[in-house]
């Protein structure tokens, strides 16, 4: 298991909701074939909601590999480049930082404003998964 | 950006839950896995789509099998295995439009379940996705514009209609 960096311990700093659109999320890849020819992850390697990530200003990108080395890669997305509405849902990042890892972060739905904590009518959430691309990063 | 269209097949699915435990493990994929003629999954164009191979269809059986192995968590973010009846309608939907449509791909799904990609560029993705929850939901999109997502009800009808925006011919 490696070691937590220093940037990832989160010592009781609080939660960053100031994101620019054009900050970078991370997201390990666990499959080769999760990669298509272009480069980007499948959609079936997209969850929603609450789509796990770290956050650039916080993290390095092969920070979301520790602990899970057998992951294959890390991919990326500017978090102006996440779907911010599909019907009457909104989507956007929310900082949710953990004791190991402060740069944490949720791409999470909202309707009417709130937090929407269930799972949004499945055809919402795919045209979110197919419309939202990772691109995988360059190895380290 | 856009918001996606949806629609619904007008055919009513056949229910599977009558099969047997392992009924799709024992046709046509056995057949294929017993022959020995596995490749690598490789990158395939358009026209190889439209041709019947008997090695793609090998893999693809490979690829689906292969799923059975996984386990809870095996994404690092807590991804739920395929269950075995999205492994079987999977394997089912394989076995009757394969000479329609060859998939690219049998993918799982990190919300549970089987994908079957059909194209899967930044030009035009195609996917078929058996959830564990008993829903099959196809997509379709194009670059730069809005996908389409309908709820499958019978599988020639959906890979036709994926045949029609691929640009082949149906």
């Amino acid at each position: 298991m490696s070691e937590t960096p220093d940037r990832l311990q989160r010592r009781g700093r609080p939660a960053d909701p100031d994101f620019t659109s054009e900050e970078r999320l991370f997201r390990r890849v666990p499959r080769s074939d999760f990669i298509d020819e272009d480069g980007f992850v499948t959609p079936a390697g997209v969850p929603l909601p609450d789509l796990s990530t770290n956050r650039e200003k916080y993290s390095e990108p092969g920070d979301v590999l520790i602990g899970h080395e057998e992951a294959v890669a890390v991919a990326a997305a500017k978090v102006g480049d996440i779907p911010n509405e599909i019907d009457e849902y909104e989507f956007r990042p929310v900082h949710h930082p953990e004791t190991d890892n402060y740069a944490h972060t949720e791409v999470r739905a909202f309707l009417d404003g709130q937090h929407f904590k269930d799972k949004p009518p499945k055809w919402v959430r795919k045209a979110f998964r197919v419309t939202f691309q990772l691109k995988v990063l360059p190895r380290l | 950006m856009p918001v996606a269209s949806r629609t619904a097949d007008s055919t009513r699915a056949k229910s599977d839950a009558r099969e047997p435990r392992g009924f799709w493990l024992q046709t046509a994929g056995q057949r294929h896995l017993d022959s020995g003629a596995y490749q690598s999954p490789q990158r395939l164009s358009p026209s190889d789509l439209e041709s019947g191979d008997s090695d793609r269809r090998t893999r693809l059986a490979r690829e689906l099998v292969a799923l059975t192995e996984l386990q809870e968590d095996w994404d690092t973010y807590g991804a739920q295995p395929p269950s075995r009846s999205a492994l079987r309608k999977a394997f089912r939907h394989l076995l009757h439009t394969w000479e329609v449509l060859l998939p690219e791909k049998v993918l799982p799904s990190v919300e549970g379940g089987v994908t079957l990609v059909y194209s899967s560029n930044r030009r035009r993705y195609a996917e078929i996705e058996f959830d564990n929850e008993g829903d099959v939901i196809a997509a379709f999109r194009r670059r730069d514009e809005r996908p389409e997502i309908w709820s499958v009800r019978q599988g020639q009808a959906a890979v036709t209609r994926l045949r029609r925006l691929l640009g082949l011919r149906v």
